[in-house]
């Protein structure tokens, strides 16, 4: 009793010490982290789940939705980052009008780099491609079904790795600042292979969206060739992505959940 | 028994005498104040709600915005509490009566150091937590938060607020030597400067001067992104909202590293007090209570030289008349005491502030100017209540226990009351009266409703001062030195719903022929309009003016 002051006083300090030699070691930690994973961090920020939506427009006209959840998750094994993807789409060839749909989830470990890879690819409701990777032998080993043909294996280096939503990938990044240059790799549902998106931050714009003046950061996208123009806002929503050909007439639109899933999963 | 545990069973006392001597009449005075109270929460969750509602649904930046909306009450909270417990603190530990009382007692000056801390935190920062709650219950309600949440963020803006009250006294007991030094008109000027200083750098941090007036959002947003501050990770309150945020988000890990080094940052000012009570605070109050400044002047004075220049005393009273003598009397005592002074400089750049930023403001065209202008109405009529609720309902009870020497005044107890609101009148009607002429020609309203609005504020001030007055005089607080401590009292919560509901009355039949008839309406419309508001105000100020009068009359002496 005689000393419990002066305990009281010592656990107050250890407290206050400890809990801001975390603070601060946090901050360090993330300052130390490369500009991918750092982006990543700050984008999934306090709440540790966010989502990304987007219509996909052409010519004015609704032609799908694309969606990415993102989720840090505590695992047993560490944390976790988990991405999945919902896309469907709908295009014409030679005049006939032909939906297709991307379910994915990539499960990154803390450092980015793949755990395992699930994705299913419909072509007309019908099972089109299906992917199944997990991690060995260093790398990510992944087996491909394509319609009726033989299953085969490829794999994948261990890696940072995103997965790309068949249109130029937008990464789930934040504390843009202009000048920035990234570069990621992605896996492509599409081509089934990874090629790496070069990200530049251009400049911070102040643009015109639904009658309303919004500031944006200004980037340039590079990937397979085809140049996406993006405008995302300081909490790095996506507002705006652009593309050039031969996708020069789609536009993505920053939707609500529910606003983009319409009219295509009602 | 401990000297803590006299005082809390003193305090225990009080509080349980003041119960039993609850008459008829302040039962339903308490009533009054429960539902008033119950209304103004209400409004406060239904307003914040619909602000977030509205801003969630901007699609480019809502949910971001709504984010950002809560790191910056965080912000405005750290800074308000901060200022308000300065000043509440350093009259309550070093100026009040009562501590007088308590060190003439064998306590030490640790225990009686602890026991006004607890009571300036618990008065300066009681309102925001009141006020506050319900916006941050609106946001989880809007983001559909589980229960967790909710006990989370009590719990969360609880040990902000006493962080904050914790800063605010550290800041006060270390200034406390300095403003000792200073005179009045020094210290006016070294906190003015100051003040201005912070206000120029924050209005320069987000390039407020070069933004054009249209895009009003886009400041909003920008301003919120630019100040660096509110999104370091050092800064608390920033903890306070990532432990919001995380908990509307069921992160309970994170609400828990967040909430958790906001507690440790308000832990350690205990001990780090509790040294000060020890070792300093003792001597630090004698030379407060000592002496102020050590001017030439005072030292002679101190010595009982006879001034210089010494001017004729204001004998000139009876040439004044009673009504310039009394309102010279309280002039005096407002300018001589610093938490009066200081509070109403924070209070009149505030007005400043807010007619600063209409100049940015853009023009709306349509039924949304209509709307503006009387949001500009209604919010300057409440600027005005604010303050005829922290410095005109005090006046009365300020007389305090020298009551007595106003009473043998050669006037009647009414006269008082009168002067009282004569006085009260000529500040709050100036205030009022340049904020609505800044804020009206910044908006550029048609002339009609520029003259409208000029006649709605006189209106306004003359039936808050009486408001103000009247129940100050009718519910004084006599053995209290303190004016926040009376203005959150009671009566002064009844005087703050009176006046927030007569404002709001005000405004609804000004605003009645707008509603009726469209927003171009006829001339003998608005002229009835200004004839109901007129009829209004004289009826409140002449039933507060009885009301204040014949308690006044009543009371012995």
């Amino acid at each position: 009793m005689k000393h419990l002051g002066s305990i009281l006083t010592a656990a107050v300090f250890a407290f206050w010490g400890a809990m801001n030699s975390l603070v601060f070691l946090r901050q360090l930690e993330l300052e130390g982290l490369d500009r991918y994973r750092s982006g990543v961090t700050q984008f999934l920020g306090t709440g540790f789940l966010r989502e990304r939506w987007m219509g996909i427009y052409r010519g004015g006209r609704k032609i799908g939705y694309t969606g990415y959840t993102f989720e840090k998750v505590f695992a047993l094994e560490g944390i976790e980052v988990h991405s999945t993807l919902e896309s469907r789409l709908e295009i014409e060839v030679f005049g006939v009008r032909q939906r297709v749909e991307i379910h994915g989830t990539l499960v990154a470990d803390k450092e980015l780099k793949p755990l395992s890879l699930q994705l299913d690819a419909k072509f007309q409701s019908q099972p089109a491609v299906t992917l199944a990777g997990r991690r060995g032998e260093g790398k990510l080993l992944v087996d491909v079904k394509v319609g009726s043909s033989a299953p085969f294996k490829m794999s994948l280096p261990l890696e940072e790795l995103h997965l790309g939503d068949a249109l130029v990938p937008s990464l789930p990044i934040a504390g843009l600042r202009a000048g920035d240059e990234l570069r990621v790799p992605c896996f492509d549902p599409i081509t089934l292979s990874r090629s790496v998106a070069t990200v530049r931050v251009l400049r911070k714009e102040v643009i015109e969206l639904d009658g309303m003046s919004v500031e944006a950061h200004y980037l340039e996208t590079t990937f397979r060739g085809i140049v996406g123009k993006s405008w995302v806002n300081d909490a790095s929503e996506v507002l705006i992505q652009r593309f050039g050909p031969p996708l020069g007439d789609v536009v993505l639109r920053k939707e609500r959940r529910e606003n983009a899933q319409r009219p295509f999963k009602e | 028994m401990t000297p803590l545990c006299s005082i809390a069973r003193m305090r225990a006392a009080s509080l349980w005498n003041r119960v039993r001597s609850v008459k008829a009449d302040s039962v339903a005075k308490v009533g009054v104040v429960v539902f008033g109270l119950g209304t103004v929460l209400g409004i406060s969750f239904w307003v914040s709600f619909a602000s977030f509602r509205f801003i969630e649904e901007l699609p480019a930046f809502g949910t971001a915005l709504n984010a950002k909306v809560i790191s910056l009450l965080f912000l405005t909270l750290l800074v308000l509490v901060v200022l308000s417990t300065i000043i509440v603190t350093y009259t309550t530990i070093f100026l009040a009566r009562e501590t007088d009382f308590l060190f003439q007692h064998p306590i030490p000056p640790r225990t009686i150091l602890g026991v006004k801390l607890a009571e300036a935190i618990a008065f300066s920062s009681w309102a925001t937590l009141v006020l506050c709650l319900p916006v941050l219950v609106a946001y989880g309600c809007l983001r559909r938060a589980g229960t967790a949440y909710y006990l989370e963020t009590a719990a969360v803006l609880g040990v902000f607020l006493l962080f904050a009250g914790f800063l605010g006294t550290a800041i006060a007991m270390a200034i406390a030597p300095i403003v000792r030094l200073l005179s009045g008109r020094q210290l006016l000027v070294a906190s003015g400067a100051v003040l201005g200083g912070l206000g120029f750098l924050f209005l320069r941090s987000f390039n407020f001067w070069d933004m054009d007036g249209e895009n009003d959002l886009l400041i909003l947003d920008r301003f919120m992104s630019q100040i660096s501050t509110m999104h370091s990770p050092y800064f608390p309150g920033q903890w306070a909202a990532g432990a919001v945020l995380a908990a509307a988000s069921g992160s309970h890990a994170e609400v828990a590293f967040q909430g958790g080094t906001l507690l440790a940052n308000t832990l350690v000012f205990l001990p780090l007090f509790s040294w000060y009570g020890a070792r300093w605070y003792g001597r630090q109050w004698i030379a407060v209570r000592g002496g102020r400044s050590r001017g030439p002047a005072r030292a002679r004075r101190a010595a009982g030289a006879p001034r210089r220049n010494l001017r004729p005393a204001p004998s000139d009273a009876r040439a004044r008349g009673p009504l310039g003598a009394m309102v010279l009397k309280d002039i005096l005592v407002f300018v001589r005491d610093p938490s009066q002074l200081s509070q109403s400089i924070l209070f009149i750049l505030l007005m400043v502030v807010y007619s600063l930023s209409l100049m940015r403001i853009p023009e709306f065209p349509g039924k949304l100017q209509v709307v503006i202008y009387f949001a500009n109405l209604i919010a300057v009529c409440t600027i005005l209540s604010s303050f005829t609720s922290r410095f005109l309902f005090p006046l009365v009870s300020l007389e305090g226990k020298a009551f007595w020497i106003v009473g043998l005044a050669p006037v009647s107890r009414g006269y008082l009351v009168l002067q009282k609101a004569a006085f009260g009148l000529g500040v709050s009607g100036t205030l009022g009266l340049l904020t609505i002429i800044a804020s009206n020609a910044s908006l550029g309203s048609p002339p009609a409703q520029f003259a409208g609005a000029v006649y709605a504020t006189i209106l306004a001030g003359v039936c808050l001062t009486f408001l103000a007055t009247g129940l100050g005089a009718a519910y004084p607080v006599f053995d209290e030195d303190n004016p926040a401590r009376i203005a959150v009292g009671m009566g002064g919560t009844l005087n703050f719903i009176s006046s927030a509901l007569a404002v709001a009355v005000l405004a609804g039949i000004e605003a009645l022929p707008y509603v009726l008839l469209g927003q171009e309406p006829p001339l003998p419309w608005l002229l009835a309009s200004h004839a109901g508001a007129t009829a209004f105000t004289a009826g409140v100020a002449l039933v507060s003016f009885r009301l204040g009068a014949s308690s006044l009359r009543r009371r012995d002496f």
